[in-house]
């Protein structure tokens, strides 16, 4: 019997955690994303003061 | 550049949700009897209808969307819609899931028509379907209008369905689970309301991370495109 | 007037279209039978098992015959680039709704009227009553109603038809236990009273379904 106490409860964790995760993770990628796109921008923008 | 403060709103309602669910599970194995015919297993009910409460209400809000969308046009009630067709189908399927593993060792199957159970797995399967139908439409504001048109329809026939189900099964009771056999204390109600309040608090609080995540998205996406067309210019 | 002049237009070309190739209808009708056949050989249905799973086994193949008739005549209006021409046209909205959905009710009529004496011979159980005509027509009203909301927009997917019965499905889980209960209840003797109310969960449906579809086409059908 308990087992199956067990599992249902593991089931509420596992998936609320991985939705977590999963929203959590991509946010992180997102953010990674616009460090990486401000990075490219600061580079241009200073090969423009360079060449203007 | 400045960097935004920390998401104070965020972390406050993740800490209460925090602090309501641990709550609600204490109820759940502390406060509320052991059931006289289930035993410890009939436990999982509270949040098993926790869950499927929090399905249904996350549908609501996809319906409410759609009909924002369709009236309005404006983005963020596409966003809305697709935020809360994500948590919702995590927590109907978490009530599906769950349902089938109390029914297991009370009914002897992993599944029986039991009303609630089976209009969870309607919803779950509706939430499937919106959620194909998304990933077959390129255009987004094609995309936008087909899913609030399909929102709409859809969730206008689940209290149908509900009806058409509890009926049938009235007029043709499960062999294996008879009615629906349970005595419900004053402390297994009060539980039980813990649990949803709970989850409801957990879905906002996951719906708000979530349509924060798209917003950021779509912000990036047209960051991208400014950053193309000045590098080209 | 305008209005119904617009409906009965629209019928009137899809019936004509029809009448020309009459691929749609037989393909739908050699469909039923064989889903038919399938169905009895799968369940292994004969003599009092025959009887009872009639309403269920017709209601089913009247649902999966469904989906081809709906797809196809939303797909030969795409096809025709009809419904851009009617879009430019000073045409309502839902009369292009009603116009569509009146001809694919028709067309699902017509596979239904040849369905019924061919279950009742087949399966030995008494089809041809006015409850069982009137629960037929009911529960074909909100499936078609439904159906042609959902064709129009499974028609503009990369899935295309496949998308409808996905769509669909579930939408007509409702009116699909009121009709097979309803359906069972007169075959089993009972009177339109006795299934009263699987009939007005029916109506209910029809009248809800169409509604919101009528109201909601108009945004699947625009650019």
């Amino acid at each position: 019997m308990p087992i199956y106490l067990v599992a249902a409860y593991a089931v509420f964790w596992a998936f609320t955690f991985a939705l977590v995760f999963s929203i959590w993770f991509r946010q992180h990628k997102l953010e990674q994303e616009i460090a990486a796109l401000e990075a490219r921008l600061g580079e241009s923008r200073q090969n423009e003061g360079n060449i203007g | 550049m400045r960097k935004p403060g920390p998401d104070w709103l965020g972390i406050i309602l993740a800490g209460l949700s925090a602090v309501a669910v641990l709550a609600a599970l204490g109820m759940v194995f502390l406060y509320a009897p052991r059931e006289v015919t289930m035993g410890d297993v009939q436990r999982i009910f509270y949040f098993h209808v926790a869950c499927a409460w929090v399905g249904f209400f996350a549908f609501f809000v996809t319906f409410v969307a759609g009909i924002g969308y369709l009236a309005r046009g404006e983005r963020r009630w596409d966003i809305l819609a697709l935020s809360s067709v994500e948590i919702g189908l995590t927590f109907i399927t978490m009530a599906v899931v769950t349902g089938s593993l109390w029914a297991r060792p009370v009914w002897g199957a992993y599944w029986t028509w039991e009303p609630r159970l089976t209009i969870s797995a309607v919803q779950l399967l509706i939430y499937v379907a919106y959620g194909m139908l998304r990933t077959a439409i390129e255009s987004p504001e094609r995309k936008a209008r087909f899913a609030a048109v399909y929102g709409i329809v859809a969730f206008v026939t689940v209290p149908l369905s509900w009806f058409a189900i509890r009926w049938w099964r009235t007029i043709h009771p499960d062999i294996l689970t008879g009615g629906e056999g349970m005595a419900m204390t004053p402390r297994m109600v009060q539980t039980l309301l813990t649990s949803i309040a709970a989850f409801t608090l957990l879905y906002v609080t996951l719906l708000r991370q979530r349509v924060r995540l798209e917003r950021a998205a779509d912000a990036l996406a047209r960051l991208r495109l400014r950053a193309e067309n000045e590098k080209g210019i | 007037m305008n209005f119904i002049r617009q409906v009965y237009a629209i019928v009137a070309k899809d019936i004509a279209a029809e009448l020309h190739t009459r691929e749609m209808v037989s393909a739908m009708l050699v469909f039923a039978v064989l889903a038919m056949f399938i169905f009895s050989f799968a369940l292994d249905l004969r003599g009092a098992m025959a009887r009872a799973a009639a309403p269920g086994v017709l209601w089913a193949t009247v649902t999966f015959a469904g989906t081809l008739g709906l797809s196809r005549s939303l797909a030969r209006e795409q096809q025709s680039g009809c419904i851009d021409g009617l879009m430019l046209a000073p045409v309502d909205r839902s009369a292009i709704y009603f116009g569509k959905a009146i001809g694919n009710l028709i067309f699902m009529g017509v596979v239904e009227i040849v369905l019924l004496p061919l279950f009742s011979a087949l399966f030995n159980v008494s089809l041809l009553r006015p409850g069982v005509l009137l629960v037929m027509a009911l529960g074909t009203v909100g499936y078609g109603a439904v159906g042609t909301l959902l064709a129009a927009i499974a028609v503009n997917t990369r899935a295309r038809e496949v998308m409808l019965p996905v769509l669909l499905l579930p939408l007509a889980i409702p009116a699909l236990i009121a009709a097979v209960q309803a359906t069972a209840g007169l075959v089993d003797g009972g009177t339109l009273a006795d299934v009263g109310g699987w009939t007005q969960l029916l109506v209910a449906y029809d009248l809800v379904i169409v509604a919101v579809s009528m109201l909601t086409f108009g945004y699947v059908v625009e650019e």
